[in-house]
């Protein structure tokens, strides 16, 4: 049977939507002190967006042994395939971050998809 | 005392004897003629695939300033780039622009943001004729020249220039 949804881990930044492959997320840890001291190097900017000190943080940890720190809420969903559109032409070359390579849009919703290589 | 009238047969057979108005085929083009604040521009047509009033446009964050968003036509995703932006004009005295000119040039395909579109037009080809005065160096290489249209001068933009400039990264 054909895929006709994609799961992925939403997260914020700030006031952006965005999401990651929830295949890519191996786990979502708190920002204690204990967490912060072995993810110091987590990625503090995606696409030029930086998580927001003023909202609720938590960091995720990805399968390439990388880590960011995004803004909660984060969540579990299914995106239907047909509301995931490849970036258009000039702003796959204009956009800041090569890591987003896609968005959804759905019911008035952008979530930006990040790609970590 | 002045001459008197010519009589009927007269006015016929002098109007028999002028010469034939005859028609020449002049090259048409179409050009699509909008506003910016008070400044006035043109597209050739053939580069326009669809006029969009108030289009809803949604935000990507991560982009220049010169790209407004993006927007579903049908299914199908475009870019929105300002145009008055690219232009380095000053629109902020301006009402809020009103149409997006779904455009194709240099491969690409983008919506284009503009104050108003003024009207679809056919102008002889032949009309399309340099730039009587010096244009500012950012827009010198998107400037093709000068129609006239009513009764003033409308500066015709090169849409592929545009669109590959700012693919480069040039705008």
């Amino acid at each position: 049977m054909a895929q006709t949804e994609l799961a992925v881990a939403c997260f914020r930044l700030g006031p952006f939507r965005l999401a990651i492959e929830a295949s890519q997320v191996v786990r979502i840890l708190a920002d204690n002190d204990e967490d912060k001291a072995c993810c110091a190097d987590a990625e503090q900017t995606i696409a030029g967006l930086t998580v927001s000190s003023d909202e609720p943080v938590r960091i995720m940890v990805l399968r390439q042994g990388r880590y960011m720190r995004v803004n909660q809420p984060v969540t579990l969903v299914k995106l239907p395939l047909q509301t995931i559109y490849p970036l258009p032409a000039l702003v796959a070359v204009r956009m800041q971050s090569a890591n987003i390579k896609a968005f959804s849009l759905d019911e008035d919703c952008v979530t930006l998809l990040v790609v970590i290589p | 005392m002045s001459a008197p009238d010519a009589g009927l047969t007269e006015l016929l057979a002098g109007r028999l004897n002028a010469p034939k108005v005859v028609n020449v085929d002049v090259a048409l083009s179409k050009w699509v003629i909008f506003r910016l604040a008070d400044n006035w521009y043109a597209f050739s047509a053939a580069h326009v695939r669809e006029i969009l009033t108030e289009p809803r446009v949604y935000f990507l964050p991560g982009c220049p300033s010169s790209m407004e968003g993006v927007i579903n036509v049908r299914g199908d995703i475009e870019s929105v780039l300002l145009l008055g932006n690219i232009l380095r004009q000053d629109i902020g005295a301006t009402p809020r622009p009103s149409h997006v000119l779904l455009s194709m040039g240099a491969g690409i395909s983008s919506g284009v943001r503009v104050d108003r579109v003024e009207d679809v037009v056919d102008l002889p080809e032949n009309l399309l004729q340099d730039a009587p005065h010096p244009v500012p160096g950012h827009l010198q290489d998107l400037v093709l020249g000068v129609i006239p249209y009513r009764d003033r001068l409308v500066t015709v933009l090169d849409i592929d220039r545009i669109f590959e400039d700012y693919r480069q990264g040039l705008l």
